[in-house]
């Protein structure tokens, strides 16, 4: 549609005619702002924890565990030089694994949500899997936060039973 | 005419572009690029088009590659 559109605006002598190919849709995927009747704050890129540990495939173990105790965090991101989420660690992995790397010890590909995925679809995702986190990345898988099951429920219109709890 | 990615069309924002999104307008009112008008592309012609700035780029997009 966005093709036609810019060849028209060509056919109407338009001398500056661009085409954002991937759309709306890639625009909002990387959690940049939009305006409209349904954007709202609750969704999945405002929503997630930026503040989050972060280690490198060849980071050791005691390193990872270090850094999640100064943090008071339970998760490391496993991350690649484009910033690209490649597995997650816990502290318990951590706690009982204390020689290997982050590569030899992580758990690969875990699950993620786009930023401008809603409420409602996070809060399916955290009742039906029992989940207390997940991450937020953009379409090309780089990492924008972690997503806390209880910020959704805090988000969630007050009910007397939030979704996210069934 | 030039495609653009995301990288480019903040760039050329900065330097004063104007968005048009060209989906029906219940779809631009829903949601939409900041500082975007919205033409549909069925209402695209001569008269809607001489809202435009011939003097600035102008970017067009919808909703993804369609």
């Amino acid at each position: 549609m966005s093709a036609r559109a810019a060849w028209r605006l060509v056919s109407l002598a338009f001398p500056q005619v661009f085409r954002y190919t991937a759309g709306k849709a890639d625009w909002s995927a990387y959690g940049l702002p939009t305006e409209g009747k349904s954007v709202t704050p609750n969704r999945a890129g405002n929503l997630a924890r930026r503040d989050v540990p972060t280690c490198s495939l060849g980071d050791r173990a005691d390193t990872i565990r270090q850094q999640l105790q100064k943090n008071g965090a339970r998760l490391c991101a496993v991350l690649n030089e484009h910033r690209v989420l490649l597995g997650q660690i816990s502290a318990e992995k951590v706690e009982s694994e204390t020689d290997g790397t982050a590569e030899e010890i992580m758990t690969s590909a875990p699950t993620t949500f786009r930023p401008n995925a809603a409420l409602e679809k996070l809060c399916e995702f955290f009742r039906a899997h029992k989940a207390e986190t997940v991450w937020v990345t953009t379409n090309d898988g780089e990492l924008l936060g972690l997503l806390y099951r209880e910020d959704v429920q805090r988000a969630e219109p007050k009910v007397e039973e939030p979704a996210c709890m069934h | 005419m030039t495609q653009v990615d995301r990288n480019e069309v903040k760039r050329l924002v900065s330097q004063g572009a104007q968005m048009v999104e060209v989906l029906p307008k219940a779809e631009y009112e829903e949601e939409h690029l900041p500082g975007a008008i919205n033409i549909f592309l069925k209402h695209l012609d001569r008269k809607s088009a001489a809202q435009l700035d011939r003097e600035r780029p102008i970017i067009v997009y919808c909703h993804d590659y369609q």
